[in-house]
């Protein structure tokens, strides 16, 4: 059985129109530089937020993401990569999120119940599932498997947004991927 | 390789992130392993589904609230515009300032109606930075957050109990307060959303919790774009605003609103709740 290819990065696809001339124009506060930031930059961010807090938060939590960004945008240093920066301000802003939403001591708002009866069609179902096993993983495993399975980073690029050794990031997932099949399982999840 | 050396190394290699040499072990191992060949396949069937996974399109209403922040932000860092003579953007020169003249000129053409709407909506936006402000300084030392308010805001102390007077109606806190509590100060407070009642309450611990009772149709622009739920407590729908190690919440009691900042929890929402409705104030129902 052979390995999957390495799947190409989903990193911010118009990256290359973030340039430093552009940052630069946001530490300025440049409202209209900060605009075509966010333009170039939101859908992804949103994706990750969606995967991570759930669909009812990810809009105000991807909101938090580019004010923190706005506001520490001097912190960013150029020789670093600009997506990798924003990658890590936005997973870490979803996990103080999801660290914040547990001391409600609510049941989780993020994720409804899954139905006992669903008329959509089996490939639906099993997105259902994989939505509610996501949603009961740690959330530092729930990070790091969004950004390989959703986001398309590399093990380098992982490493670089969650902080973390290379080395670490294959058996964070290997954790990952044995936890979430296991809670698929647990839902009556049938391969 | 044995087994347990190829489940170490099973997502690096399903991720294609093995060297050649390790990777050519691997797979060697896993062509004569069911049960590490099957554990394979679980992953395979975990990205398909993945893979599938819906796409939400981010809404508009995003950048907009982004936008009425970062406005927030500008005016708290620069409450009053003063001119930086340092600042090139504000260095004039003479044909600029005519041109400025004229402009000023038409701008004064411009209908009461725009002035209006203009000034009103600035006053919101500047309350909900003022509003935040507040929140921010109330969990570390209410004191000075509420010197904030009071500094920005044209207010009075009053007895509770006479404050029908001036407000046309007698506050909850008039009736006493519930036994852990209590009143330090009852001040009416003219803030650009309404005129509001606001209780400084002491609990036995020292501790403080600010009560405010106010006509305002919706609590909004008081929390700005914080991160709220809305939950019920007791028989409120309540909107609960997480601060740093307590919470704001605000619900309809009646015919006004009540706004609480400096709560500990959900509890002593659900208490305050309690208490209010077993008062049964007949100014509140």
């Amino acid at each position: 059985m052979a390995s999957k290819n390495t799947t190409t990065s989903k990193y911010v696809s118009d990256a290359t129109e973030i340039d430093a001339g552009l940052l630069e124009r946001c530490r300025s506060k440049e409202r209209g530089a900060q605009q075509y930031l966010y333009e170039l930059c939101h859908r992804q961010v949103y994706r990750l937020m969606v995967r991570t807090v759930g669909l009812q938060d990810a809009g105000d939590v991807t909101q938090q993401v580019f004010l923190q960004l706005f506001r520490k945008i001097d912190q960013f240093e150029s020789q670093s990569k600009f997506e990798t920066w924003l990658y890590r301000l936005a997973i870490n802003e979803g996990l103080q999120h999801l660290r914040k939403g547990r001391r409600w001591n609510f049941q989780n708002l993020s994720h409804e119940p899954m139905s006992q009866h669903n008329p959509e069609s089996e490939r639906i179902d099993h997105k259902e599932l994989l939505e509610v096993a996501l949603s009961r993983i740690e959330p530092e495993l729930l990070s790091i498997f969004v950004l390989r399975e959703v986001q398309g980073l590399s093990y380098r690029e992982i490493a670089e947004v969650m902080e973390i050794p290379e080395g670490t990031v294959g058996s964070r997932l290997n954790r990952a991927r044995r936890e979430l099949q296991q809670q698929l399982a647990d839902l009556g999840w049938e391969p | 390789m044995n087994c347990s050396e190829v489940q170490e190394l099973l997502s690096a290699y399903y991720d294609g992130e093995l060297a050649d040499d390790q990777r050519d072990r691997v797979s060697a191992h896993i062509g004569t392993c069911t049960k590490c060949a099957g554990e394979l396949t679980g992953f395979e069937k975990l990205s398909r589904i993945a893979s599938v996974l819906s796409e939400p399109v981010p809404t508009q209403q995003i950048w907009s609230q982004i936008n009425q922040k970062l406005d927030e932000q500008s005016i708290c860092e620069n409450p009053i515009l003063k001119p930086d003579h340092n600042d090139r953007r504000l260095s004039f020169s003479v044909p600029k300032l005519f041109v400025l003249a004229a402009t000023i000129l038409t701008a004064v053409g411009i209908s009461w109606f725009t002035y209006q709407s203009w000034f009103t909506h600035g006053n919101h936006v500047h309350f909900t930075a003022v509003f935040s402000h507040y929140l921010d300084e109330f969990v570390h030392d209410p004191d000075a957050a509420q010197q904030i308010l009071l500094g920005k805001y044209e207010n009075k102390l009053i007895d509770p109990n006479r404050a029908v007077e001036q407000i046309g109606y007698r506050p909850s806190v008039a009736n006493g307060l519930p036994a852990e509590y209590t009143l330090e100060s009852t001040h009416v407070i003219k803030m650009p959303c309404c005129t509001c009642v606001q209780s400084i309450c002491k609990r036995n611990d020292g501790s403080k919790m600010a009560i405010f009772e106010h006509d305002d149709k919706e609590t909004k622009e008081w929390f700005g774009d914080r991160p709220n739920i809305s939950v019920y407590c007791k028989d409120k729908q309540c909107c609960l605003v997480e601060l740093d190690k307590q919470i704001a919440a605000s619900w309809k009691q009646g015919s006004r609103h009540i706004t609480l900042v400096g709560v500990r929890d959900v509890a002593e929402v659900n208490e305050i709740i309690s208490w209010l409705n077993e008062k049964k104030q007949p100014v509140l129902n």
